[in-house]
């Protein structure tokens, strides 16, 4: 379980981060993620997930995709929809983000993708 | 070394009968910037200081503290390849660094060279994650 004093670490990148929770799952809200693509900035609502969703270690979710990747490491941006607090939210195929690591770095390997 | 420096210097500037620990040495010098930066002079205290803060007095080494990986580091004021402030700040030599300046990441390169402010903020991790 993530403690509340660990999500403060996420202040610098989301000054507004906060824990939330649902059906025993827990995510923390990013309410503007800034999101370095290529030379730009793309800011999106977000939701971490920091233990196993969906067969993955951990994932990054999006209140909208950011088209503007078509491709990661070579590989086309495979997006899927999901539904989490009663709203859609989008995330990429990004395997191998460990549920281990400190939540600050957890985040920046996820955001680091759409570098 | 600038940490090797950084020690001698403190054995100068403190009473060696009541020694001081690092610690609370860094803690007074941070201090002291932060009085000068109040003063409107940049944390120049009017003598002419060189890129590692000496004051050419050799009272005192101003220093600056970041954060890294969440954790504060405090070091020697002054510019660094990004290469040199890994290895002070503990982060292995094979690690990415990012610096974040109003929320954004910013990717730095070994050769690059910064000048370090109070409060910068840095991440080091390994490389990690991919697409499948």
């Amino acid at each position: 379980m993530i403690e509340l004093g660990k999500v403060a670490t996420l202040h610098s990148l989301c000054p507004d981060a906060k824990l939330v929770e649902e059906n025993g799952q827990q995510f923390i809200h990013l309410p503007a993620l800034k999101i370095p693509v290529g030379t730009q900035t793309k800011t999106r609502e977000a939701l971490l997930c920091p233990s196993r969703h969906s067969g993955y270690l951990t994932r990054l979710f999006f209140n909208e995709k950011i088209d503007e990747r078509r491709t990661i490491a070579g590989v086309a941006v495979n997006w899927s929809a999901h539904s989490i607090l009663s709203r859609t939210w989008y995330t990429w195929s990004w395997q191998g983000v460990s549920a281990d690591l400190p939540l600050l770095q957890m985040l920046v390997a996820h955001v680091k993708a759409f570098k | 070394m600038v940490t090797t420096s950084q020690n001698a210097h403190e054995t100068n500037d403190f009473n060696r009968s009541a020694p001081v620990t690092l610690h609370e040495s860094m803690e007074n010098n941070v201090t002291t910037a932060l009085k000068d930066d109040k003063a409107g002079n940049g944390g120049n205290n009017g003598h002419s200081n060189d890129d590692h803060g000496n004051n050419g007095h050799g009272h005192e080494t101003k220093t600056v503290t970041i954060i890294v990986n969440s954790i504060p580091k405090v070091l020697p004021k002054g510019k660094y390849l990004v290469s040199d402030l890994k290895r002070l700040v503990g982060i292995p030599a094979d690690y990415e660094m990012d610096q974040v300046k109003d929320g954004i990441l910013t990717p730095l390169l070994d050769t690059d060279e910064i000048h370090i402010k109070d409060g910068d903020e840095f991440i080091g991790q390994v490389k990690t994650g991919g697409s499948s």
